[in-house]
């Protein structure tokens, strides 16, 4: 028992730090590609135009109308909505396999935010869970590289229903025991991270990580006893349109 | 979002103590496999009046996990101290993959690390489900005897219905007994007046028993069988030498260690004697059938 205790411990620590890792990475990546981006103060942002102005014989501001006239293309593979499927496990008891599809939008010009929605099922040994869940999503950017970390964080909603098989059910009988409930719905909070790899411009493979606390409805329970603990690790395929 | 409530929330969901699974029976641990309860139940299995019941899982990589200790009722319900039936044990890790399951007795009602060796029940879990079997030696329930009344150990003609050995006339041992394995040894037992009178233990059936507690002076022509003569010594409400005549002769498995209930719920010979003036047969009876046994599932 002690043991086991030290290993979760030992899990927690390696949880909290892969999130505050993931967290730092974001921020720093996010910071060194805005500070790529060429912006210029004082003496050299009037300078620029001119120079340009000699070079090519055009004064600044029909240079300025022309850009005007046509915006550079988007070449951002992340903005915009973005369509996905994924299959992967679930780890809590035994390992059960979850799959699903998710759809998400990222805002902003390097589309550094996003919300996604994502519906599944989970098939595991002793039963399904369907769930439905969102996610506020932070990322780096993905001007800045193929590889394009994230972490998220929000909450959902499932609804679990176990079946026994009949040999069980035939010695609950016999014994005169009657597990129920065999249905229930959960609310559930999340947090998590993952990899975007662009493999195209529009289509990402994506490792996805999350830990989530699922609310029981138990009688006589501390809200902090009440919840149950859930973890996934999930492939995904990424399309963005 | 404000920072505490992101903190908050991180550290909500990063503590190992907030997130355990519940010890009732819930859907969605169960539909993940997370099973941590077991059902239990038995047929024969008899109430304790000294020590409790036990119960031990073993797991798929080796570990063992104790689900707790209980007593039976007259129904084969597992019940607690104060006679309530135990519905669900449970235990603190998942039990999905458990691989068998053991029933101990606890002489001293306490429970351990480990469990007693004074295992009655155990079976392995293939789905979820485990029948619950005595691990007797192979052979037991071919076991068959007899013993012959008369007293070698107070010389010829004297108290002749006072004892009883596992021979016959002709000076053969009698009774075809299995071999016995690291869990038990053979015990024979008269109830005499209700009061049961342990005759020693012993392995072979042809070798003398550990004990002669009751027996005459002339042990040296004690026959080379399990046997006694209840001459001297006579316990308390007793009275030797002893009239056999309506008395119970037991044949039992007892544990090896551990072992303060005597005799035990596992009779492997049984016989009772008619009114006996000494030379007569006792034929015994078989009654390995009449083991306890029992279902455990995991759920």
């Amino acid at each position: 028992m002690r043991a086991h205790r030290h290993s979760s411990s030992a899990i927690t620590r390696i949880h909290l730090t892969a999130v505050l890792s993931a967290l730092a990475l974001s921020f720093f990546t996010v910071t060194k590609a805005e500070a790529l981006t060429p912006t210029m103060t004082g003496f050299a942002r009037i300078s620029v135009p001119l120079i340009a102005h000699l070079e090519t014989g055009t004064s600044p501001k029909q240079q300025q109308e022309g850009e005007r006239r046509e915006p550079p293309p988007v070449n951002d593979p992340a903005s915009g909505p973005v369509l996905s499927a994924f299959g992967g496990s679930v780890f809590s008891g035994k390992s059960a396999f979850q799959t699903g599809g998710a759809i998400a939008y990222f805002f902003g010009p390097k589309a550094s935010v996003g919300l996604e929605a994502e519906a599944s099922m989970t098939f595991g040994p002793g039963g399904r869970i369907a769930q439905v869940m969102g996610s506020f999503i932070v990322q780096t950017g993905a001007r800045t590289s193929k590889f394009v970390p994230y972490i998220a964080l929000g909450g959902g909603f499932l609804q679990a229903s176990t079946k026994f098989p009949d040999a069980k059910t035939a010695i609950f009988e016999e014994l005169g025991i009657n597990p129920e409930p065999t249905r229930e719905s959960a609310p559930f909070i999340q947090i998590g991270g993952g990899l975007r790899f662009y493999i195209k411009r529009n289509l990402a493979a994506r490792a996805d990580v999350r830990v989530a606390r699922a609310k029981l409805d138990l009688d006589g329970v501390k809200l902090i006893d009440s919840l149950f603990r859930m973890r996934r690790v999930v492939g995904m395929l990424s399309w963005e349109f | 979002m404000k920072p505490v409530f992101f903190i908050i929330l991180l550290l909500l969901l990063m503590v190992p103590g907030c997130g355990e699974t519940p010890s009732e029976f819930r859907p969605l641990p169960a539909a993940l496999g997370d099973l941590r309860g077991v059902a239990m139940g038995f047929e024969r299995l008899q109430p304790l009046d000294q020590g409790i019941y036990s119960a031990w899982l073993r797991l798929e990589k080796g570990d063992r996990v104790g689900i707790g200790t209980f007593n039976v009722n007259s129904n084969g319900q597992p019940v607690d101290q104060q006679g309530s039936v135990i519905d669900r044990f449970t235990a603190s890790e998942t039990l999905f993959s458990a691989i068998s399951i053991l029933i101990a007795i606890e002489p001293t009602g306490v429970i351990g690390d480990a469990p007693s060796d004074a295992v009655i029940l155990q079976g392995p879990f293939i789905d979820g489900i485990a029948t619950l079997v005595v691990p007797f030696p192979a052979g037991i329930q071919q076991a068959s005897g007899s013993y012959r009344v008369f007293t070698p150990t107070d010389g010829p003609n004297t108290n002749e219905g006072s004892g009883v050995w596992a021979i016959n006339a002709n000076g053969q041992p009698t009774m075809t007994l299995a071999d016995i394995n690291n869990l038990y040894m053979f015990e024979h037992f008269m109830v005499i007046n209700g009061i049961p009178v342990t005759m020693g233990r012993f392995r072979t059936t042809d070798t003398r028993d550990l004990r002669d507690p009751w027996s005459g002076p002339l042990t040296d022509a004690a026959p080379e069988v399990p046997g006694e003569d209840f001459l001297a010594n006579a316990p308390a409400g007793l009275t030797f030498p002893a009239d056999l005549s309506g008395s119970q002769l037991l044949v039992t498995l007892e544990a090896l260690y551990g072992d303060l209930v005597e005799p035990s719920q596992l009779v492997v010979l049984e016989g009772t004697l008619p009114e006996v003036v000494g030379g007569e047969i006792i034929q015994l009876t078989n009654q390995t059938a009449n083991f306890p046994t029992g279902t455990a599932v995991i759920y």
